[in-house]
């Protein structure tokens, strides 16, 4: 769950939809504010401002001005709407006007989520949280939280609590994938100015444990001996 | 001029964009393949990406991925195109780093503007 100092505005006239998109996305860490009417639109504050997110039948010409300038200040406005509001036309005339992106009102909450934190992490950097995949798909960890997962039977399943120190080296190992890196290199990357303290013997623990943790995708992390550790998905 | 990263592997679509972008202000700087758009990106100059999630050598979501994790280009705006609908795709395609999801095919007038949105909100 991300938690953070951004709220979601949200305003819509259909009671359902408030009710379900406000429990998932409370649930997800986003605190969410409604809006009650197009009119309180122009009071919006604007300084490190969460999404606000429209429903399309409430806007009124009017309110494209006021979208202009939350798009000005780097609110991002998301409108959404039904298939009536859905056109490629009416997508052009939204984003032209100033908003950011339109959604079907039926999108997919998980896919609501991804996109409001792409958002966030435009306006909080200090957010930016970047999942790193293997290549194949099968195990992910979250370069910020200390999280892994891997794919069991097409889903995707939290990993055994990862160390620090294991977490570190899945990341090195995700974001090089099908390359030989060499143990004094993971030492540098890993230990930084006190690698040379560190004892080789102590690379190898965390790895055999970090295979351990990943269970059947721990193969994907392959000795070179003598000289560091590959991570492929290759049979 | 903005300089817009453009990689895919389909020449006829990536033509076509690189036309429409530049009739739309942008310089494009095509790519056939991901190898050849991050080498071209290490060179620097692009100032935003759109890259397409299927391409051979280096997929989109491995570039992307390339991108969020390199310090001289995390801010890259990416925009990726695919012709994946489903939802964990685009979800990973986020989680990756993208910005912005366009299925294929796509309508070249939604393009654009949200290349601009994207503009506005990360330039």
């Amino acid at each position: 769950m991300t938690t953070h100092s951004l709220s979601l505005r949200l305003m819509t006239g259909d009671p359902h939809l408030r009710a379900r998109w406000n429990r998932w996305l409370t649930a997800q860490g986003w605190s969410v504010v409604d809006v009650p009417a197009s009119g309180v639109l122009a009071s919006l504050p604007r300084t490190r401002a969460g999404p606000v997110l429209l429903d399309a039948s409430l806007l009124k010409a009017a309110d494209m001005t006021v979208v202009r300038e939350l798009s000005a200040s780097k609110v991002p406005v998301i409108i959404f709407g039904d298939g009536t509001h859905a056109t490629n036309e009416s997508v052009v005339r939204w984003l032209h006007e100033g908003a950011d992106d339109f959604i079907p009102a039926a999108i997919q909450e998980k896919l609501l989520v991804a996109k409001l934190e792409a958002y966030a992490r435009r306006i909080l950097p200090e957010l930016d949280r970047t999942v790193l995949f293997s290549r194949r798909r099968e195990v992910k960890a979250d370069s910020k939280r200390g999280l892994a997962w891997t794919k069991k039977r097409g889903h995707w399943q939290l990993t055994e609590p990862l160390t620090d120190t294991e977490h570190r080296i899945l990341c090195l190992f995700l974001s090089l994938p099908e390359t030989l890196l060499e143990r004094e290199y993971i030492l540098q990357r890993i230990w930084a100015e006190k690698s040379a303290e560190v004892f080789e013997a102590t690379l190898t623990q965390h790895v055999m444990s970090l295979r351990k943790k990943l269970e059947t995708h721990g193969e994907a992390i392959r000795t070179v001996y003598g000289r560091g550790y590959i991570f492929s998905e290759e049979s | 001029m903005r300089k817009i990263l453009v990689a895919e592997d389909d020449k006829d679509l990536r033509d076509m964009l690189a036309t429409f972008l530049k009739a739309q202000g942008y310089e494009p700087v095509p790519c056939a393949d991901g190898a050849q758009a991050w080498a071209r990106l290490c060179s620097g100059g692009a100032e935003m990406a759109i890259l397409d999630v299927n391409m051979p050598r280096m997929t989109g979501l491995e570039l992307c991925q390339r991108i969020r994790t390199d310090p001289a280009l995390r801010e890259l705006p990416v925009l990726m195109l695919t012709v994946k609908k489903e939802v964990e795709d685009q979800i990973e395609g986020y989680e990756t780093g993208a910005d912005d999801y366009l299925s294929k095919p796509f309508d070249f007038p939604v393009l654009i503007e949200r290349v601009r949105a994207l503009e506005r909100r990360a330039l």
